[in-house]
């Protein structure tokens, strides 16, 4: 068996590998801004492990035992791995395209087994060696560690993704009996999204409990009594950090040592449980993924939503519905759109390090300038304020679907190509679709944020044109970029276009979005000198706005026309 | 002698250095099933692709009912069915929903649409999973949707891509009985296969193509009653340098 767990190892080794080596252009780039933001993350945690390590000293305020933060560590690392495990055990299980290949070859489905899961190691472990062990290094040379304490503990550490993929493994194995493997991929990677907007919401609280002096020695003191509690909990993992502090320092700790032992068990020794156990329930899950069927159902006639429609209307209906019917693109279009709206809204609506909110300093007047000069300060005012807020959550809400719109046909792309459309038809209908949604968004942002934070009614029907002539200038760029760099292969829906996408896609907003700023604001700026023009400054504002996204316009669609015939069919 | 539905003209494409098509020129007529053969890689999906408007010629022009389809593209299209080597159809549709969405980009009235749908589904013993998501069907299953929306708008021409990998027999039959009908309707068909045995037995004409060229173009008939009565086969291995097959297979043996 161990000959061919080596020689698919090697395989897998060897395609990730050429995964990163090969990794051309842009990707590069983003690749090694990437190492860059690892270096800083492993910085990060080495500091906050030495810092740590203070706690254990006389003169701390609050006193931890040395085990304690090993120990916690330990268990933030078995938690994190339990939410990795799940996903690479699934899919290195079940969702790889080798399986049939292999479950046919001589080979024990056991080695295969142990093969896939192991693969998953070397991620893992570079990620532990990038956010856990430099702050495990750290306290431990804080605390003036021995080398059994960095041995011993780096062993327990790099044992960890062994529990994360022995658990997933479990519930994968479980998982196919119930649910068709398609759909099971898109609930997981669904998820998975899910989980990287909670994390991102997660960490917008330090606004919350950071705001001032006051509010932040609350804040550590309430974590620190919170950790002197956690430190006494009987957890195998917290036993085994005060276990491996005790076996450094040569002392005899009954529960610490049993506290490793059972760590062991939990991570090596349920990892060997599983793959050795588990070889028939993997075997029967996978053959019961081949089966897997789904109810009948017939022709029905409310199926008719495109009958008698437009083009563009049955083309905006076709995308809403793949897009709403997919659970991963659905999270991808809400997470976005919900993170857009409140860490926008925590930075102008709450009072941020004690300072004040942006709007705050608006209602007060503290942002206006006196006499002539107040032209230049009128875009702080609060109505603007809301208005480029508004503009800003509607426009981060729909840009994804926005530059999706195209890649949306993935191959289906060739049935558009070889039909009689003109490709400016596709892209005025995925426009449409997209842009109207948006326009309305926008609309009732502004119309509710005048509910929630009154401001002057007099120039809101002149936010709400320019306002949605912006939106929808932005959301044709969005579709443009879409037909430029689609990605018709792609099977993440955070992966529909090309890397330069989303850089083109950032120069282009610039390119429309200052002119279009500085057009916006400038009557009402001017406003506020010469009152009694007001009216025609508006107006004055509307066409040349208005003008400018018309010649806007032609250019996307033109550029998405060229794009057309490029793309592979 | 009637317009020719379709006309290839010194058709080429070139992929960098590499000349995938060469100079390709052939018609087809109304009512005729013709069947475009080559090994792998001789250039049949890009001339296909090309005929249908999903790829720009280097050289060359194609009309089909008299619309060229690089300058009337709309005009063009809008006569040509076409089904791809493989069926990648919007997974999160119902076959139904596919179908009429089809029949919206054809510009097919609905009633008209429910008139041609329901027919082939029943065929093809679609109806009772009409209402399911395509990404639950089989390779098969969405081979049958494809070819469905394919003669949906009733076209003057079908471009079949390797219809029939996939399918089970019943289905491979029921495909080639629809191919059939509309040859007798005044439809043409032209359609790529490796399997010899179905061009043999369908085909009213057969293109061979090798290395991009066209090197045979007639009935089957002529090409046989040409070739001293060889079969198909005899004649596409001869006209594809695949005659040392047989001392290939015979030295295969020899190994074994």
């Amino acid at each position: 068996m161990w000959p061919d767990v080596l020689l698919l190892m090697q395989l897998y080794w060897r395609l990730d590998r050429r995964d990163v080596t090969r990794v051309r252009g842009w990707r590069r780039v983003g690749m090694i801004v990437g190492l860059i933001a690892f270096v800083f993350i492993g910085a990060f945690s080495a500091a906050a492990g030495y810092g740590l390590s203070f706690l254990t000293r006389p003169e701390s305020p609050v006193q931890l035992a040395p085990g304690t933060v090993p120990g916690i560590l330990l268990t933030l690392v078995l938690f994190g791995v339990l939410f990795t495990g799940l996903n690479q055990a699934m899919r290195a299980l079940f969702l790889s395209g080798d399986l049939d290949q292999l479950v046919v070859a001589p080979i024990q489905t056991r080695a295969i087994m142990i093969a896939k899961l192991l693969s998953r190691l070397p991620g893992n472990i570079a990620l532990l060696l990038i956010m856990a062990v430099p702050a495990f290094v750290a306290y431990g040379i804080g605390v003036g560690a021995g080398v059994i304490y960095y041995l011993l503990g780096l062993l327990l550490l790099l044992l960890a993704p062994l529990f994360g993929l022995a658990i997933g493994t479990l519930i994968s194995m479980l998982l196919v009996r119930w649910l068709p493997v398609n759909r099971l991929n898109e609930m997981l990677t669904a998820t998975y999204a899910l989980l990287g907007i909670f994390i991102a919401i997660l960490a917008q609280l330090p606004r919350f409990f950071f705001v001032n002096e006051e509010t932040s020695i609350q804040t550590l003191e309430a974590a620190g009594e919170m950790i002197t509690r956690v430190q006494s909990l009987p957890l195998p993992t917290l036993l085994a950090g005060r276990g491996l502090m005790a076996i450094d320092a040569f002392q005899f700790d009954g529960p610490g040592l049993l506290g490793v032992l059972a760590y062991l068990l939990l991570t090596l020794g349920f990892f060997l449980a599983v793959v050795f156990g588990g070889e028939r329930m993997y075997l029967s899950g996978w053959l019961k993924a081949q089966s897997a069927g789904s109810k009948r159902r017939g022709l029905e006639e409310r199926d008719n939503v495109f009958g008698g429609r437009s083009l563009a209307v049955a083309l905006g209906i076709k995308d809403w519905l793949l897009r709403v019917r997919d659970p991963r693109q659905l999270v991808t279009l809400l997470g976005g759109s919900f993170i857009a709206i409140f860490v926008s809204a925590l930075a102008l609506f709450n009072s941020n390090g004690g300072q004040g909110s942006l709007l705050d300093f608006s209602v007060s007047g503290e942002l206006q300038a006196p006499g002539g000069w107040a032209a230049l300060t009128a875009a702080f005012q609060p109505g603007v304020i809301m208005s480029a807020w508004s503009l800003f959550a509607a426009y981060v809400m729909l840009s994804t679907p926005a530059q999706g719109a195209l890649p949306l046909e993935r191959q289906s792309f060739s049935l558009l190509k070889a039909a009689p459309l003109r490709p400016a038809e596709v892209w005025r209908a995925k426009t449409w679709s997209v842009a109207l949604p948006a326009g309305v968004v926008f609309g009732l942002i502004l119309t509710v944020a005048r509910f929630v934070f009154p401001f002057s009614l007099v120039w809101m029907p002149y936010a709400l044109i320019v306002g949605v002539l912006m939106t929808i200038a932005l959301v044709m760029l969005s579709v443009s970029v879409g037909f430029r760099f689609a990605n018709l292969d792609w099977k993440d829906p955070r992966r529909m276009t090309t890397s330069g996408g989303g850089w083109v896609g950032l120069l282009l907003t610039l390119v429309y979005g200052v002119p279009a700023i500085i057009v916006a604001v400038a009557p009402f700026a001017l406003a506020q000198l010469w009152p009694q023009w007001g009216v025609l400054l508006g107006l004055a504002g509307i066409t040349v706005l208005a003008l400018g996204t018309w010649f806007w316009a032609r250019q996307m669609a033109r550029w998405a026309e060229r794009s057309w015939e490029l793309l592979p069919a | 002698m009637t317009q020719p539905v379709l006309e290839a003209n010194h058709l080429s494409r070139t992929f960098g250095d590499f000349v995938a098509v060469d100079d390709v020129t052939f018609s087809l007529q109304p009512g005729e099933i013709v069947g475009f053969l080559g090994p792998n890689g001789a250039g049949k999906t890009t001339t296909i692709k090309m005929l249908t408007g999903l790829l720009g010629p280097s050289a060359g022009s194609a009309r089909v009912a008299g619309h060229d389809i690089v300058t009337e593209p709309l005009e063009a299209k809008a006569r040509i069915g076409y089904v791809p080597d493989t069926p990648n159809l919007y997974g999160k549709l119902k076959a139904s929903e596919y179908l009429r969405f089809v029949g919206q980009l054809y510009k097919v009235p609905p009633a008209r649409v429910e008139e041609r749908m329901r027919p082939m589904l029943d065929m093809f013993d679609l109806t009772d999973v009409a209402g399911n998501y395509l990404d639950t069907f089989s390779h098969g299953m969405q081979q049958k949707v494809a070819i469905t929306g394919a003669f949906l708008h009733d076209p003057q021409i079908v471009f079949m891509d390797e219809p029939t990998v996939g399918l089970d027999p019943r289905s491979a039959r029921l495909i080639k009985d629809l191919m059939i009908r509309n040859r007798d309707r005044g439809r043409t068909i032209f359609f790529s296969t490796h399997i010899l045995e179905i061009a043999q037995t369908m085909c009213d004409r057969v293109i061979i193509i090798n290395k991009g060229r066209i090197v045979a173009d007639a009935r089957v008939d002529d090409l046989r009653a040409m070739r001293g009565e060889q079969t198909l086969e005899d004649i596409f291995l001869e006209l594809t340098g695949g005659m040392d097959v047989d001392d290939m297979v015979k030295e295969l043996g020899d190994v074994a």
